[in-house]
């Protein structure tokens, strides 16, 4: 009886294509941001009311959207004047790392500095699957009880920043706004954590910003 | 979380290492997973009992083992195997 030691990553094909498109996208200048949330929490409403301000050149971003069977989102995106894909899984919960290139063959990126891919709705399989991004930004929402951190440790670990959204909404809930934080800090010390009420257009300039700098 | 496609995953790793290693009966098989993997363990079992059928795996089982140094992620890999 012999042991092998393999020690290789489960999800290796995946996180190596993953790898290849975020290496493709630097080289050609361009960034990949990773919307991530619970479905409903204001990813596609966050990302509508940023890329409609007047400090955002639309014509330099890219919209993938994430929908397991509509292009309900992606038309919300074209309304506003930005160049968007959809990506249909017919009913997989997460957007994976090849289908995620094909997304960006089709996509002309011709003068694009940065893609955004509003990924599907879920706290689960999105925060393990990779799929090139070069940064991680999850929506939550004072809707969804502020336990999320701790039974989704995963998507709040490795998230570059989260919005915690619907504050106007926190009055009428038990939602602990500072549990929450501490909750998230303690997972990810280096976090960025802004609250705001997308749809009211109230407490997006860092998110604006974000997409401002390159 | 997708524990058919993780089994296939784990399935064919293990298929090509054994391979490499001249390991025709693989017995035990160990999978280390981070503190924040929402892997299912009976699920996994489950598939991993259909898919051995036919392989070097027939007789082996899946062990999972915590490990709270796997951060990031990338929260699972499969650590050893045993066989001959
Ligand atoms: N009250 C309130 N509703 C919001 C806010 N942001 C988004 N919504 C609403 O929440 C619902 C889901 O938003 P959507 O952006 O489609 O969520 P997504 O599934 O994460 O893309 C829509 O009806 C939005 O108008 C907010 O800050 N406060
Ligand atoms: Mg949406
Ligand atoms: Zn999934």
């Amino acid at each position: 009886m012999k042991t092998i030691t393999v020690n290789r990553n489960v999800l290796i094909k995946n996180d190596e294509l993953a790898q290849q498109t975020r290496e493709m996208l630097a080289a050609k200048g361009i960034r990949m941001i990773n919307f991530l949330g619970t479905p409903g929490s204001g990813k596609t409403t966050v990302l509508e009311n940023v890329l409609a301000s007047p400090e955002i050149d639309k014509s330099r971003i890219a919209v993938i959207e994430g929908d397991l069977f509509t292009d309900l989102d992606a038309q919300r995106m074209a309304e506003i004047g930005v160049r968007t894909i959809q990506l249909n899984t017919e009913g997989a919960c997460h957007l994976e790392a090849d289908m995620v290139q094909h997304g960006l063959e089709e996509l002309d990126l011709d003068g694009i500095d940065t893609v955004v891919v509003d990924n599907i709705g879920n706290l689960v399989c999105t925060a393990a699957f990779q799929i090139g991004a070069h940064m991680r930004v999850c929506v939550a929402s004072t809707t969804e009880g502020n336990d999320k951190p701790l039974k989704y440790p995963n998507m709040f670990a490795t998230a570059n920043v989260v919005l915690l959204n619907k504050i106007d909404l926190a009055p009428y809930t038990n939602f602990d706004i500072d549990r929450f934080i501490c909750d998230v800090k303690k997972l990810n010390p280096d976090v960025e954590i802004h609250l705001c009420t997308a749809y009211k257009n109230e407490g997006l300039e860092p998110v604006v910003k974000l997409f401002a700098n390159k | 979380m997708h524990e058919g496609s993780v089994c296939r995953e784990i399935v064919d790793i293990v298929t090509e290492a054994a391979a490499l290693n001249d390991i025709t009966k693989v017995y035990e098989i160990v999978i280390s997973v981070g503190e924040y993997s929402c892997v299912n363990e009976s699920q996994l079992n489950f598939y991993f009992d259909v898919m051995k059928r036919d392989t070097c795996m027939e007789e082996a089982y899946i062990r999972i083992e915590k490990d709270v140094s796997i951060t990031g992620p990338t929260q699972m890999y499969v650590k050893t195997f045993k066989g001959e």
